[in-house]
Parts: C-alpha cells; sequence; structure tokens
C-alpha cells in the first residue's frame, strides 16, 4: 500500500491529509453505523476518496490496480478457506464432532461449560469466527432447550471466547489473515507466539465467566440429577447428523491437509493464498457439494467491503498521512518496544471495541510499517496489533462478529435480552484483563527476546 | 468483521439448529433387511423378460429363495414361455387362467404364496411405444391391489455380475411404509453397493405449505430449507437405522436432502447399468399414489414399490 509515500515520499499538502483523514473516519463512522451497510459503506469511501486522489493529483488513476494488487494474497485466502469452511461445514463434520463431544460430557453443567467454551475456541481456530459461532450457538440452544440450562451463560461463552480462538493461528480471523499477509508472518509463528497466549486468555474468559454466572447454572448436581441428564443428553445420537461418511472423512483429510499446508507454506516456499485456493479446489473436487453452489457461497460481501477498504487505506496512504502518524506515535511514545507494545496493544484494543477490527488492523498496518522504517523492530509490534485487534472485540456487544450473533440468537430464540451496561460489566472486564495479560506477555517475550525475527 | 445481514443470520441459526434438533433420534435398531422367500415373475414375451428373468435368477442365487413364473397374457396363444422361462430358472411354472393379465397375475400371486412379484412394465405393451406417458393398466391395478412388493422391470438392461449395485430409495413426504420400504431396499442392494436415501421436496408441496402458511402466520419464514429439514427430520430414525444397517452388513450408505430438480442421486444414475430404485406406497394416500406412477413411468431403471397388504391393518 501507500504509493506515493513508498515511492516518492513525497508528502501531500495538510489540508489534503486533513480531508482524506475526515473522509476515512467518515468512512469508519459509515462502517460502524448500524443504518448503512458496511460494504457500501467502505465502497462509498473508497469511491470519493480515488475521486479525490485522482483529481487533486495524487496518484494517476492506474494506480489504484497497484494498491489492490498488493493486497490480492487477502482475496486469495478469503476465497480459498471460505469455499473450504463452506463444504466442509456442510458435511456436517463441525456438527457431528460438537455433538459427540457434548453428549461426552453427560449434560453436566460443568463439564457442559467447559466442553463449549473449548469447542468454541477450537472451532473458531479452524473455521474462523462465523461459522464456528453459528454452529456453536445453535448446539447450546438446541441443548440448553432439552436440558433445562439457561442459554444465557454459554452464549455469552462463545461470544467471549470466540476472540480467544480467532488468534490461534494465521487463518483463524480476518485481522490474522491482512497482518499476517502484510507483514509476512508465517503460520508457525502464530503457533509459537499467539497461541500459546490465546489459551490464557480463553482460561481468563472461562474464569470469570465461571464467576459472573456462579447463580446461572447447577454446577453441582446430585448423583440423580446427573442420571436424568445423562438419559435426557443419550437422546442425542451425533451419527444421525451424518448424512455421507465418506464426504465427512473427505472434508475432515482436506481440512487437515490445508492446516498442514499452512505450517508448511513458508518452507515450500508458497504463498498462504496458494494454499488456501489449494484446500478450496480440493474441497470442490472431493467433498461431493455442488461445485456452483458452494462458489456462490464465497462471501462476497467481505471480498467488496476489503476493495473498499483497501482504496481508503491506499488513498490516505498516499497523502503520506499515516506516515507523519507513524512518526508522530514515535515522537510521543518513543522508539522502545516498552511503550510501544502497550501502545499498539490498548489502542487497537479499544478502537476494534467501538468500531471494528477490520479497519483498526488496515489503518494500523502502513502505520506499523512505516514506524519500522524507523528503525524499529516490527516483530512486537504486529503481535501487538494481533492480539489487540482481537480481543479488543469482547469490550462491546458490537466490538466482535461472536458477540453480535450470539446476543442476537439469545434475543430471537430465547427472548433474553442482554443491554450494552450488562455485557460491558462482563466483557469489558474480561477484555480488560485480557489486554493487560496481553502486554505483560508481549513485553516478556520482548525481555526474553523470543520474537522470531520476520525475514 | 462484516456480519451476515439478521435475515441471513436468523436463517443460519435456525437451519444449524434444526441441523442439532435431528440428532435426536433416541435408541434407534438397525434397520433388518428383508429378503425374498418366494418370487413370482411375471412374463408377457417382451424385451424386458429376459431383464426380469435376470433379477429373479440372481435371487434365488443370492437368497436361495424359490421362484415361480407366470405367463399372463390375454388370449390362449401364449405357447410355453412360462415354462421355459422356469426351467432356467429352475424354478416353477404356475399354470395359465383366463381373463385380463392382471387378475391372472394376482391369482398366481396367492397361489404360489409369494412375497415378491416382478413384472414388467408396462405389461403386454412395446415399452419404446408407451414411453413415459403410461405405466399401463395392468401394473396400475397391480400396483393398487397386489398383496406383496412388486418390482417392475422397464428398460431391458443386460444383466452384468451382481445386479443393484446402486440403491436409490425416494421418499416425498411423510410415508408409513418407508421402514418396510427401506427393509427390502437393504435386503436387495449388492454386496458393497450404495444406498442413496434421498428426501425429496418437491416444489409443488413448498409453494403449497409456503401459500397456507402465508395466510395463517405471515409473519412466519416458511424457507425451502426449513422444510426440507422438517422432512429430514422425520425420517431421522430411519436414517440412523438404515446407517446401523449398512454397518452390519457391509454396503455404504448415503443420506441426500434434495429439492426437486437438483442434482443429486436421482439424475445422477448411470444410463448404462441398472440402478434399483425403490418407493413407498401408501394406498390410502393420493399423493403417495400420484408419485410413485409419476416416477415409475419417469423410470427406465428398475423400481420396487413396496405398500401394504390390502387387507392388513396400521403399520
Amino acid at each position: 500500500m501507500g504509493l506515493l509515500a513508498e515511492q516518492t515520499h513525497v508528502a501531500a499538502p495538510g489540508w489534503i491529509m486533513g480531508l482524506f483523514v475526515v473522509v476515512m473516519l467518515l468512512t469508519y463512522v459509515g462502517v460502524a453505523y448500524k443504518g448503512l451497510h458496511k460494504t457500501v459503506a467502505a465502497l462509498l469511501g473508497g469511491g470519493v476518496l480515488v475521486l479525490l486522489a485522482v483529481y487533486l493529483g495524487l496518484f494517476d488513476y492506474h494506480e489504484i490496480y497497484e494498491i489492490l494488487a498488493k493486497d490480492l494474497n487477502v482475496f486469495g485466502v478469503i476465497i480459498g478457506t471460505g469455499i473450504l469452511v463452506d463444504v466442509t461445514g456442510g458435511s456436517g463434520l463441525f456438527h457431528f464432532l460438537s455433538m459427540l463431544i457434548v453428549r461426552a460430557t453427560g449434560g453436566r453443567a460443568t463439564l457442559l461449560f467447559l466442553a463449549i467454551c473449548g469447542l468454541t475456541f477450537v472451532f473458531v481456530a479452524l473455521l474462523t469466527i462465523v461459522p464456528a459461532v453459528l454452529v456453536l450457538c445453535s448446539l447450546v440452544l438446541v441443548i440448553c432447550r432439552s436440558l433445562n440450562y439457561s442459554p444465557k451463560p454459554f452464549l455469552l461463552a462463545v461470544a467471549i471466547c470466540a476472540n480467544s480462538g480467532a488468534i490461534v493461528t494465521f487463518a483463524s480471523g480476518l485481522p490474522n489473515i491482512m497482518i499476517g499477509t502484510a507483514a509476512g508472518i508465517p503460520y508457525m509463528h502464530f503457533l509459537l507466539i499467539s497461541a500459546p497466549y490465546a489459551v490464557v486468555s480463553l482460561g481468563i474468559a472461562m474464569l470469570v465467566l465461571r464467576w459472573a454466572f456462579q447463580r446461572d447454572l447447577p454446577w453441582k448436581q446430585d448423583a440423580e440429577e446427573r442420571a436424568q441428564l445423562e438419559a435426557k443428553i443419550s437422546e442425542f445420537d451425533p451419527w444421525a447428523l451424518v448424512e455421507d461418511r465418506w464426504v465427512l472423512t473427505r472434508s475432515a483429510v482436506i481440512l487437515g491437509l490445508t492446516v498442514l499446508g499452512f505450517a508448511l507454506a513458508q518452507p515450500l516456499g508458497l504463498g498462504m493464498d496458494y494454499i488456501a485456493m489449494a484446500g478450496g479446489t480440493a474441497a470442490l473436487l472431493f467433498a461431493g457439494r455442488g461445485v456452483e453452489d458452494t462458489i456462490a457461497k464465497v462471501n462476497w460481501t467481505v471480498i467488496l467491503f476489503f476493495t473498499g477498504l483497501f482504496l481508503v487505506i491506499g488513498c490516505v496512504e498516499a497523502t503520506g498521512v499515516l506516515e507523519k502518524l507513524a512518526g508522530a506515535v514515535v515522537a510521543m511514545a518513543g522508539d522502545k518496544p516498552a511503550r510501544l507494545i502497550p501502545t499498539v496493544c490498548v489502542f487497537s484494543a479499544g478502537t476494534s471495541a467501538i468500531v471494528d477490527n477490520i479497519p483498526v488492523a488496515a489503518t494500523l498496518i502502513p502505520i506499523i510499517k512505516s514506524i519500522a522504517g524507523m528503525g524499529v523492530a516490527p516483530e512486537p509490534l504486529w503481535w501487538s496489533l494481533v492480539l489487540g485487534s482481537n480481543l479488543g472485540g469482547n469490550g462491546t456487544p458490537i466490538g466482535s462478529i461472536s458477540c453480535v450473533i450470539a446476543l442476537h440468537a439469545l434475543k430471537k430464540e430465547a427472548k433474553i435480552s442482554v443491554g450494552w451496561g450488562e455485557f460491558i460489566k462482563l466483557g469489558g472486564l474480561i477484555m480488560a484483563i485480557q489486554v493487560i495479560g496481553a502486554v505483560v506477555y508481549l513485553l516478556l517475550l520482548q525481555a526474553l527476546n523470543a520474537f522470531p525475527a520476520l525475514t | 468483521m462484516v456480519e451476515p445481514t439478521r435475515r441471513d443470520l436468523d436463517r443460519a441459526v435456525e437451519n444449524s439448529m434444526d441441523m442439532f434438533s435431528r440428532a435426536r433420534v433416541g435408541a434407534v435398531a438397525a434397520v433388518v433387511p428383508r429378503r425374498p422367500k418366494s418370487v413370482l415373475l411375471a412374463v408377457d414375451g417382451s424385451s424386458q423378460d429376459a431383464f426380469g428373468a435376470a433379477i429373479a435368477g440372481q435371487f434365488r442365487q443370492r437368497f436361495g429363495c424359490q421362484v415361480a413364473v407366470v405367463d399372463a397374457r390375454e388370449g390362449d396363444g401364449a405357447g410355453n414361455l412360462a415354462q421355459q422361462t422356469a426351467k432356467s430358472l429352475v424354478g416353477k411354472a404356475e399354470d395359465k387362467g383366463s381373463g385380463d393379465s392382471f387378475a391372472q397375475i394376482l391369482e398366481a400371486v396367492e397361489r404360489s404364496k409369494c412375497d415378491l412379484l416382478i413384472a414388467p412394465c408396462p405389461y403386454g405393451r412395446d415399452l419404446e411405444a408407451v414411453g413415459p406417458d403410461s405405466a399401463g393398466t395392468v401394473i396400475d391395478v397391480l400396483l393398487a391391489r397386489s398383496p406383496v412388493p412388486v418390482l417392475v422391470v422397464r428398460k431391458p438392461y443386460q444383466p452384468q455380475g451382481d445386479l443393484f449395485h446402486q440403491v436409490v430409495m425416494i421418499l416425498a413426504a411423510e410415508n408409513e411404509m418407508a421402514p418396510e420400504a427401506a427393509a427390502w431396499a437393504a435386503g436387495m442392494i449388492a454386496p458393497k453397493g450404495t444406498f442413496h436415501l434421498v428426501l425429496v421436496l418437491e416444489r409443488e408441496m413448498y409453494e403449497n405449505v409456503h401459500a397456507l402458511m402465508e395466510s395463517i402466520a405471515p409473519d412466519m419464514d416458511v424457507s425451502i430449507d426449513s422444510l426440507s429439514h422438517a422432512l429430514a427430520r422425520n425420517y431421522m430414525r430411519l436414517h440412523r437405522g438404515l446407517q446401523k444397517a449398512a454397518a452390519e452388513t457391509g454396503f455404504e450408505y448415503k443420506l441426500k436432502l434434495q429439492v426437486e430438480g437438483e442434482a443429486g442421486p436421482i439424475a445422477a444414475a448411470d444410463a448404462s447399468r441398472p440402478t434399483l430404485r425403490v418407493l413407498a406406497l401408501e394406498r390410502s394416500d393420493h399423493v403417495s399414489e400420484g408419485a410413485v406412477q409419476a416416477r415409475i413411468r419417469q423410470s427406465l431403471h428398475p423400481v420396487l414399490v413396496v405398500c401394504r397388504r390390502p387387507d392388513a391393518g396400521d403399520v
């Protein structure tokens, strides 16, 4: 990104910078505003800024293709993983596995809670947030109806634990894909750096949730209650969810191989987008689903949203304002990681809780690149952005798509509303502890010089 | 992150909940495969006779069942077709009766005490000439009156190796004969064959339900998916029973939810090899009767129709 800034390092006049920043912020307001579709807001912002950039002589029109070309790999990952997730999800693999595990809990509240939190974490790590949370929310609603539990503690657990799962791997969430692609972070680095803290943040969330809902669930159940629950839960037979055993097996194998491919992409000299597209193609070939139907389910809304967003960021970056902002950050916080880590982590978490973590990540990526150009080691900052932008989603009911889905399902299916105040008390507390923990964790890694260097 | 619209979200959650609800089947026993002990083959001198005889011969080989043959053509000049066919099948020729072909066949069914009838369709008429326009009067009456399942032979396939490597059982609505039909289908599938249970949501049914629900509950969103899931829920115990039968018996089993007209195992069946289609017939149900008639007429593959005995009580 950032043609003018990168190629000529000539900053645009201050008023142009100001104008572009205003349009960018208005775009973000549009993204956050419920009355306007996020994709429309992003495309509108991108369209206006391209027009301004061309007519104010910031760059020639054809250079927008260079802006978009730099992020083609992100589109490749989104399309490939989208197909893969649709096919594996449609095979019933995740419904089957989750029902199998939930049945193994015998319906006991404590084990069920642990199972739901753990499943959310793992499924989000493998599937990304939206499909995983949809599976888990519906599972919770069906099981809670059958066992007469309140779905609220479980659905809030899904909403919040999902954001821990989102930091496990490169492909667990869109911010990771964007940051990982821009910074050239190998998949294995995610397993080394963010995955361990994902587990810690999951532990934090589970402890706080257990404490917050101590009166909402029968955590201690006697032998008779357990026997009744066992009888009820054993009415569910996970194998009934399997329509075709071979499709299920093939889907699991393709998903497993794709994850392995992500891990080995760098040694193989391949890009993540290639692995994702190869996984998607294998899913189309072997997983027994209609090709046309599956391709039609690729999330074109997300792709158009990113198109608009990348244009917005590319245009703003071309004014040189982001570079200037990076300089201001370094001037304010210094060039020491001990100050930059908390700054980036807390800022990205706070803004992600209010706006959306994708524009936050998209805006901060060129800023961190600029900071790196000032002689500051970029690795701690990239990880601060990964952890901050994902965990920030726990702060408000609209901070993360997992919260939006879970709270909507809770209201629609169980007629239980969770207000902003109630959610912030719980989610905000968890976010605060998780973000503080993340800062401590990253500072510790910095002190131990444990960040793997990026090539 | 870009979230789905509220409507998409509601639909996705409902579909996923429907799917999980389908797992609530309780304890289910494996479907017990049902195999014929005695088969009656009706012949009419058409090109379909050879394939009908091959099916009867293979059942005799695989299941050790007795085979009887009846030539039910009207009139006296039928010759010794039944005797010749019975001889080649090491079976028994039923005496030729008089009167309508369907009456002769039904009499032979009673006399032979068979539990499966194999008949060419249309009986006594050229399949090429009639095409998909009619299954013929004889088959219509047999479907209405036969006390045993009827396996109708359509295209005169050249029999090769084990027959019925592919079995496609089609259900389009609630049908009380479905378990019985599944048991027969599981019994007839070739060793290591593939059994498809296809639950077809007919567009006409969807449009009817949708129109009715719009007047009863205008706010209720009745989608094709929700009806398809409802149909699936109806047959989950059967599905699980077939899964268990597949594991015990060694055939491959697949469930397919399909909206009428979509690609699936029905349309994908290899036209060069016979795929056994299995239909459950509820005699008192006009929709079921009409659907069975239509599917037989449109099929070139052999069709097994499993119906209740006319004098039997509730299943």
